[in-house]
């Protein structure tokens, strides 16, 4: 299939879908509509994988022989997006938003109106290489299902077909954002996750969601702002917005020969904003009142996954600079106090939301380290996390629709109440803990690339980081887990009530945590390629039936055979019979016991630690371009 | 050649086979030596063996099917563990499958929803969180002078471990306890306070599984010791170096054990992050002061 049509159908046609379901009358009508948008989408992206790596350059739309340049119209999109944001900010009151906007406003405008610009010749906009293809995949598989998951979710619901029109722009946005070589373009992609984000977050239009709408939109712009400033800076000193380009590029530099790594520095603070890494953690954790499928989305397949997208992407950049040591430092930082507080919250989408930033933190950290192995292990982590992350989210939708809460405290004995979604969640919480599945995978490659350095300096800061952290998320998954399966004796099993528009994503998903597994080997060899830049290093990393790297190697899909045995063997052979069954022991007082805490909140809760996380995370975005300009 | 290459594997395989009995050997010594020292005649030190066959013939009386399933994973996840370290599988591996098989004793423990079964759960967990940063810190410390996290490097390292990092077993040493099960760290099976912890609800023979698991785990233990001795020393071969250093360790727990009353898991945490953590950060200053780190 022809590149571009592959493209558009991954980008344009999913908003296309969502408009048709928007204006489509009646939900059984909107259902097909999502279902066929979902199809398209997943069959694009399967098609891209076969297709390979390619260069697409679309510089104009052909309409009935009349040809429109693009970059106009993006331009033109641009300003209605930042007076979006403005209408809103000044609606609502949240004067930060106002003025970001504007602030956005003046640098766009010098950028794409008054600056100087090298000619492109032949630079193709959009670049489809491994990257990006991971990220489409992980964008539309993950998203289509999380969009058939929503048809359950949102049944009855009054805004269904906003909701519905903001999810699949956002997901066509989204691989747009993956694929657009141009920054400016991707500027325009990224306002867009922002926008798209900001109305999903405040779909039930309660105070709680205006509010935390209101804080993820600024938050966001504050990114935009220093997202617009680095593209800026970096046209001015590489003499061009072309990602593939400022290897090669030299412009005429204002800055000192010093501060080469300033625009990175900029575009990092973007690439934290949004991946809401310390200290704007904030937002994200507050976007939790938002419908489930929002908050799944929002954590597995967009949304934070563009921050260390973009932070994997700049990794080449600056290898060996001050600003590369000091992502490793911030991204390690948030990997471990943001376990620590995920172990204090007894809320399920809290624990998720401080994991899924704790494990953003250590992709970000990957990418800080910048060696081969580190890149391939940020990009092994975002693709296996995203698996696991939507599964669970997905989850605990189910159950929160169903038993109508979502603590885990509440959620003791699940098994016997619904085996299936217990079942699958306790497959997604080992997923995210336990060898040999991909998020260790992922992490076993990052203790090992900490390990690999030439000095011994910061990286023992962060090796501290990662043993922690890592520990800390064992803590609080086999703790909730543990929680699912505690039976009581003689329970009776009630009927499971089943939606299966709800129940084939996750046991797809669930399924998927396997097979991700399973072709571990697969994608290192064949879907990570790192640029040039990195030399030789990525060869060092040999797969075949096990992943070897210079110093160490295991193999995946024989442990995970070798998991599912030290699992099945029990289950199949242990036969319980009903003669056997007793009562717990209860020390002879014959009482039912409350169980329950162990959550350490007056030590590490949220009110203690992050008076003191904040303030250091303020500090450590300072010294982040502090180490740029030195 | 031939033979040398069938002996690299028959050895390792001998040794697993052999360690649950080996295991349960060094119980019971360790009750018998404990009873001396209490001025108590005390068990024959064969009778870990007669317990776990005894078990075996009793009825069962389960709760669920779960904590069953997570007790023999833990089984055989410890038995997993062991082959890995003895076949020398790469380290750091062999350290987080070691983790696994404490992550399934404490899923089975809060899978029972029992209150000594939660206690001790949670406990287990807090150990867990105690000891995992000081062995991963150590293994971090054994490439770091080795070069490489394969066990193999050990073996072909220039000088032995010990020389190199000593207060990395020192620290070793100190989180014993915690992985023996024993005084001043048995937190988590605490008997006198609640029951037997994550393994209060089993009976029977899934209680004697349980029992053979820690036979295995005494041995991991152990055997992790002794990789810091692996050569020759004067007229002694590298295995009679492992043996010594396996002994020293084993009387080193079954002293402290004897000495020592249980702490509080707080306790345990600052008492075990402090000590160990200063072992390790003096261990590393050393070796880099002395440029005996490989890259």
């Amino acid at each position: 299939m022809d590149g571009s049509l592959l493209l558009l159908s991954m980008t344009i046609v999913p908003a296309l879908f969502g408009i048709i379901c928007y204006l489509a009358p009646g939900y059984e009508v909107k259902k097909y509509v999502v279902i066929l948008g979902a199809i398209v989408l997943t069959v694009a992206s399967l098609l891209v994988l076969s297709g390979g790596s390619q260069l697409i350059t679309v510089e104009s739309i052909d309409l009935v022989g009349l040809s429109i340049p693009i970059s106009p119209i993006i331009l033109v999109l641009d300003y209605l997006l930042l007076l979006t944001f403005l209408w809103y900010g000044w609606k609502d009151k949240e004067y930060k938003a106002v003025l970001l906007a504007i602030l956005q406003l003046i640098p766009l405008t010098y950028l794409e109106l008054f600056m100087p610009k090298a000619a492109h010749a032949g630079a193709a906009t959009f670049v489809i290489d491994q990257l990006a293809i991971v990220m489409g995949l992980i964008v539309s598989i993950i998203g289509s299902l999380i969009l058939i998951y929503s048809i359950g979710y949102m049944r009855g619901d009054k805004h269904a077909s906003s909701f519905f029109l903001a999810m699949m722009v956002f997901l066509g946005d989204m691989n747009a954002l993956v694929f657009a070589n141009d920054l400016a373009w991707m500027f325009f992609f990224w306002e867009v996750t922002t926008l798209c984000s900001f109305l999903l977050i405040r779909h039930y239009r309660d105070e709680a969601s205006i509010k935390a709408s209101d804080r993820a939109l600024w938050m966001n712009l504050l990114g935009g702002v220093s997202l617009i400033c680095g593209i800026v800076l970096i046209e001015h000193v590489y003499g061009t917005t072309f990602l593939s380009e400022i290897a090669s590029g030299a412009g005429q530099s204002l800055l000192p020969a010093g501060a080469i790594a300033l625009p990175f520095a900029f575009l990092a603070f973007g690439a934290f904003t949004k991946s809401a890494l310390m200290p704007f953690n904030s937002w994200l954790t507050g976007a939790m009142v938002a419908p489930t499928p929002v908050s799944a989305l929002l954590h597995s397949s967009t949304m934070v996954n563009a921050g260390v997208y973009l932070l994997i992407r700049l990794a080449p950049f600056i290898i060996g600079s001050y600003v590369s040591t000091m992502i490793a430092v911030i991204g390690g930082f948030s990997f471990m106090f943001c376990a620590l507080l995920a172990l204090s919250q007894t809320d399920s989408k809290r624990i998720l939301a401080y994991s899924t930033i704790s494990y953003l933190g250590l992709i970000a950290m990957c990418t800080g380290i910048n060696t081969g192995l580190a890149l391939t292990a940020a990009v092994a982590l975002l693709a296996f996390h995203a698996v696991s992350k939507g599964l669970l989210f997905l989850c605990v939708g189910k159950v929160q629709h169903d038993i109508g809460a979502r603590d885990i405290e509440s959620m003791e004995g699940l098994v016997a109440r619904m085996p299936l979604v217990a079942y699958i969640m306790v497959v997604g919480l080992i997923s995210l803990m336990a060898p040999p599945f991909g998020v260790f995978v992922g992490k076993w490659l990052a203790f090992q690339s900490v390990s690999t350095f030439t000095s011994i300096s910061l990286s023992l800061v962060d090796i501290f980081f990662i043993i922690f952290g890592s520990i800390f998320s064992v803590f609080y998954y086999s703790r909730w887990a543990g929680k699912l399966l505690a039976t009581k004796p003689f329970t009776e099993i009630k009927p499971e009530h089943h939606e299966w528009y709800m129940e084939l994503p996750l046991i797809v998903l669930g399924l998927g945590v396997f097979v991700t597994v399973a072709l571990t080997t697969l994608f290192f060899s064949s879907l990570i390629s790192l640029p040039p830049v990195y030399g030789l290093e990525p060869s060092k990393l040999v797969t075949g039936w096990s992943i070897q790297s210079a110093i160490g190697g295991f193999s995946p899909l024989g442990f995970l055979i070798a998991f599912l045995i030290i699992i099945l063997v029990p289950v199949v052979a242990i036969k319980v019979p009903k003669t056997a069954i007793t009562h717990t022991y209860a020390c002879g007082t014959g009482e039912e016991p409350e169980l329950g805490g162990g959550y350490f909140q007056d030590i590490i809760g949220e009110g203690v630690s992050l008076k003191y996380l904040d303030p250091v995370g303020v500090l450590l975005m300072i010294a982040l371009f502090a180490a740029a300009v030195i | 050649m031939m033979a040398e290459g069938m002996l690299d594997y028959l050895i390792p395989l001998a040794i697993l086979i052999l360690s649950p009995f080996i295991g349960g050997l060094l119980i019971g010594i360790d009750r018998k030596v404990t009873a001396r020292i209490q001025n108590r005649a005390g068990p024959p030190i064969v009778q870990p063996f007669y317990d776990v066959l005894k078990l075996f013939g009793k009825e069962d009386k389960v709760v669920n099917k779960t904590y069953l399933v997570f007790g023999c994973a833990y089984l055989f996840t410890v038995i997993l563990s062991l082959a890995l370290l003895l076949f020398k599988y790469d380290l750091l591996i062999t350290t987080f499958i070691f983790g696994l098989s404490f992550i399934f004793l404490v899923l089975a423990g809060y899978s029972t929803r029992s209150q000594f079964g939660y206690m001790g759960a949670t406990r287990e967990l807090m150990q867990m969180l105690t000891y995992e940063p000081i062995l991963l810190f150590a293994v971090f410390l054994i490439r770091l002078v080795t070069g490489s996290f394969e066990t193999d490097a050990i073996f072909k390292a220039s000088e032995p471990l010990l020389f190199t990092l000593p207060l990395a077993l020192l620290a070793i040493f100190v989180i014993l306890p915690i992985k023996a099960r024993k005084s001043p760290f048995d937190i988590s099976e605490a008997h006198q306070e609640i029951a037997q912890g994550p393994e209060t609800e089993y009976s029977g023979k899934y209680l004697g599984l349980l029992y053979i698991a820690h036979f295995f785990e005494l041995i991991f233990v152990l055997w992790f010791v002794s990789l810091f001795y692996v050569k020759g020393f004067w007229l002694l071969p590298g295995w009679a170096m492992q043996a010594l250093l396996m002994a020293a360790a084993y009387v080193f727990l079954i002293v402290v054990d004897n000495l020592t009353a249980r702490l509080r898991v707080d306790q345990m945490l600052k008492q075990v992050f402090i000590v160990g953590m200063a072992l390790l950060a003096l261990n590393l200053i050393y070796i880099i002061a002395t440029g005996r780190w490989i890259a």
